[in-house]
């Protein structure tokens, strides 16, 4: 059977393309960077990542300006089709800013807000953990994610504050079971403070899916964290020390493009 | 008795943001809106003599930097609506504890930020203002945390 087809979706200010490209066709699918001014034909893509970076500088506000570029309307037409939709990052923060994420209504209904960190202010780079928060077949992104597995993935934004006014929403988000990702200590724990919770996102959400499962906006950056080689100096790395072959090998986040192409083929 | 002073400062150079911003706003529909500027909005209290403080702040370099900005102590009347935009989260304590504990300005009692969009639009007061606030709820604000206020002429 031919291999999924992935668009990776580049806006001008956009900087990990390569790298989440890196991690489609490492997981097994076809892909190629496609810029957002050639939106004509990409319906005949199998799914889409939105990469992380800075589209349009964060121009008045990080993803804004790439949430009404008009690639946004085939995008959300194909998702409605049941296509996976990736945002990562930047990407995270145009699918909540176009309204895809989550999605309940048919206009924005969440923010990610500037961090709120005691200690820096603004931009904030470094690992951290997330646990997953529901079973593996919730999410195109989880299929092979045990249900509270913890991930080491790396964290860089300055907005990735989950938040929102509608006082019910998270309770619905959780009723859903969209709430995919939660920041955790490493042995799973949530804690709501500080270094846990990077940026102080409401319910410690790191990554939210649509209702149907196929679009998931995540602040972390699973392309960073998909190969041993990635990874800081933890026991999942070490033991591959010396080995070239093992630390090319696959990390627990590629996962999340594994998955991404086993939704599609099924 | 304390004072209230604002200052508005904006790039001498074209700002890409507003530019985009109007570019933004005319492909979504609000094509009577024939231009916007933007400008960092300061509102400070203080106690401590108006001009004195004035000729101070616009020196502290956090604020402006001169080779790239311009600043005025009023809101400009350069456009038919202005709209405010602030964090509802930033209370400006960052801002007020530099200026205070490293600028050394012990006389700010306490400091608001905000953006200011300048939009000049080809329609009635009326019309201009609907149209404003159109522009603020699906552009320039995400109310989930931000908040806005649409200043007349």
């Amino acid at each position: 059977m031919k291999n999924p087809n992935i668009a990776v979706i580049y806006f001008p200010g956009n900087n990990c393309e390569e790298e989440s490209l890196r991690a489609v066709l490492a997981s097994g699918m076809d892909g190629r960077i496609v810029r957002w001014n050639e939106r004509k034909g990409i319906e005949k893509y199998d799914g889409f990542v939105i990469p992380g970076g800075w589209a349009y500088e964060d121009r008045i506000r990080a993803g804004v300006i790439a949430a009404k570029d008009p690639v946004f309307k085939v995008i959300k037409a194909e998702a409605e089709n049941g296509k996976p939709v990736l945002g990562i990052c930047n990407g995270a923060q145009a699918l909540v800013e176009c309204g895809m994420i989550p999605g309940l209504k048919d206009k924005v209904e969440m923010a990610l807000a500037p961090n709120i960190n005691p200690f820096i202010s603004g931009y904030y780079c470094t690992w951290v953990c997330v646990k997953s928060n529901e079973d593996r077949d919730r999410c195109a992104f989880t299929k092979f994610t045990e249900k509270d597995e913890v991930i080491p993935i790396p964290i860089a934004h300055g907005e990735g504050r989950f938040v929102t006014k509608d006082a019910e929403l998270i309770q619905k988000l959780a009723k859903n079971r969209q709430i995919i990702f939660q920041y955790s200590a490493k042995d799973g724990k949530i804690e709501e403070s500080f270094p846990t919770n990077p940026n102080g996102a409401i319910y410690n959400i790191a990554a939210i899916c649509s209702k149907k499962g196929n679009v998931m906006a995540i602040m972390p950056h699973p392309e960073r964290a998909s190969f041993i080689r990635q990874l800081p100096d933890i026991e999942l790395k070490n033991n591959s020390i010396g080995d070239a072959r093992a630390m090319e090998s696959p990390a627990p986040a590629m996962n999340v493009f594994v998955s991404m192409k086993k939704y599609i083929v099924n | 008795m304390p004072k209230t002073i604002e200052m508005i400062v904006s790039l001498k150079v074209p700002d890409t943001t507003a530019i985009t911003a109007l570019q933004t706003l005319q492909r979504i529909g609000l094509d009577k809106i024939k231009d916007v500027k933007r400008a960092d909005y300061y509102k400070f209290l203080i106690e401590e003599d108006e001009e004195k403080f004035k000729s101070q702040i616009c020196k502290a370099d956090i604020l402006v930097n001169a080779n790239k900005h311009s600043y005025t102590f009023s809101i400009p009347k350069d456009s038919n609506v202005k709209i405010l935009v602030k964090n509802i989260n930033d209370d400006g304590s960052g801002i007020l504890a530099t200026l205070k504990n490293r600028l050394g300005f012990k006389n700010i009692k306490n400091v608001e930020k905000a953006i200011l969009w300048s939009m000049s639009i080809d329609a009635d007061e009326k019309e201009a203002g609907k149209i404003a606030e159109k522009a603020a709820r699906e552009l320039l604000v995400n109310e989930h945390y931000q908040e806005f206020e649409i200043l007349g002429d």
